[in-house]
């Protein structure tokens, strides 16, 4: 993810966009964790 | 135990804490020790078959390496408590005792009979007997694989140093495979996708059926995505780069490409050490095929609905091989110029593929074999 932004945009957009990017990612996961409609079901695998 | 129970995600940031405080050659043993604790408490009987598997496979290798049937024995015993478990869980609850369930077994089974078969072959490095005790209770890959194999592990211990990189790599694979499985699996397609289709649509309707095969394939993907990203993510953070076991598989353009790119240190291992020697033996392609698709099918359970889905994985191999050799080979030729042929051939091909191994999936997520073609009957509308 960083290197793509780096390439593309520069050092600070990889920057700003990776830290985004992870807590997007971080705070829906945590949001599944503690929200009272994300109750967990091990998944049939 | 589950990668979402807060025990295992306490492991997950003390473990690699741990293991980097220490000194460098106390680390296989704490990690080793750690294994044999999480399974001596959650699942004895597991812990002792683990080190019994890891006696029996170093012995092999030891003793027997140059002895062809001493070796197909040492790995058939390897193989009989993963063939005793798998052929009598069906019974648990109907009657029959409570079986205790060997945490991880159909995994480090796989691995020793790997190990013993590679000893015979030549394929291992110069190692020890704590090299194959390291291996064999590697804490990441113990609860949902993937089968790692022992060279490039070993390579891996060889050179094992903090990685700062590797490390960052780590933690960002942890971070996608629970965002995969909590957030795309657990929240979007179980309860906003599945509910939808609860909530909403007439049960048992075409179009729900339809949409519920649809919505368990995803989930079984993301599902076992995210157990693989939890373990490669924590090997990286203790410094192993272990095999990737998924590649975009749900975007493969046939049967062949897909189970090449699903569960894929399973399917190799199959590939190994099914299909090669099957297709030795007998130069009938299509029987090593089948052959490996039934014992892949079988490792997940010892039931008909998974022996009828492993045939019908392996036929549709085998169906492919011989479409590309009749036509396919002459349709990609013909539309080779033209990129706008091309991608619709490509998604079609997708679509195709994706629909054929859905379809596949239904028949073993049904308790039954019945059950399973029962909800096949009434999608195709023949119920």
């Amino acid at each position: 993810m960083y290197d793509y932004l780096l390439q593309r945009y520069g050092d600070r957009a990889a920057f700003w966009g990776t830290a985004l990017w992870y807590g997007v990612l971080l705070t829906l996961v945590v949001l599944s964790f503690v929200a009272p409609a994300g109750e967990f079901r091990y998944g049939d695998i | 135990m589950s990668v979402l129970s807060l025990i295992w995600v306490m492991g997950l940031i003390l473990v690699p804490l741990l293991y980097w405080v220490v000194p460098e050659r106390f680390r296989s043993p704490l990690l080793v020790a750690i294994t044999l604790a999480v399974l001596a408490f959650f699942s004895p009987v597991s812990a002792i078959l683990l080190c019994c598997a890891t006696i029996f496979a170093w012995i092999a290798y030891r003793f027997f390496a140059e002895n062809g049937w001493a070796i197909a024995a040492c790995a058939s015993v390897q193989a009989v408590p993963l063939v005793y478990f798998k052929a009598t869980q069906q019974f648990q609850g109907f009657g029959a005792p409570d079986l205790i369930i060997a945490i991880g077994l159909s995994y480090y089974a796989l691995r020793a009979i790997h190990y013993t078969l590679e000893a015979y072959k030549g394929g291992l490095p110069q190692h020890g007997p704590i090299d194959v005790v390291n291996y064999m209770l590697f804490l990441p890959t113990l609860l949902a694989g993937p089968i790692h194999r022992f060279p490039q592990f070993h390579q891996d211990q060889q050179r094992r140093r903090w990685n700062s990189a590797l490390f960052s790599e780590g933690l960002e694979r942890l971070l996608y495979g629970y965002f995969k499985i909590a957030f795309i699996a657990n929240v979007m397609i179980n309860e906003w996708f599945i509910g939808h289709i609860n909530d909403h649509m007439v049960e048992g309707s075409r179009s729900a059926l339809y949409l519920t095969m649809i919505a368990k394939g995803l989930n079984g993907y993301f599902q076992f995505a995210g157990y693989s990203d939890v373990a490669i993510g924590f090997a990286r953070l203790l410094g192993f780069r272990i095999m990737e076991n998924f590649n975009w598989p749900l975007v493969r353009r046939n049967v062949q490409e897909f189970w090449s790119a699903w569960h894929i240190s399973l399917t190799s291992w199959c590939r190994e050490y099914v299909y090669v020697p099957v297709f030795s033996l007998t130069r009938a392609r299509w029987l090593g095929i089948i052959s490996a698709m039934m014992v892949l099918g079988l490792w997940h359970e010892f039931t008909a609905r998974y022996l009828v889905w492993g045939i019908y994985n392996g036929a549709g191999i085998v169906a492919w091989h011989q479409w590309r050799r009749l036509a396919g080979e002459r349709i990609d030729a013909a539309i080779v110029d033209n990129s706008l042929a091309v991608r619709i051939w490509t998604a079609i091909s997708i679509l195709l593929t994706m629909h054929f191994v859905f379809i596949g999936f239904t028949l073993v997520q049904n308790e039954t074999l019945t059950g399973g073609l029962g909800f096949l009957s009434a999608l195709l509308g023949l119920a």
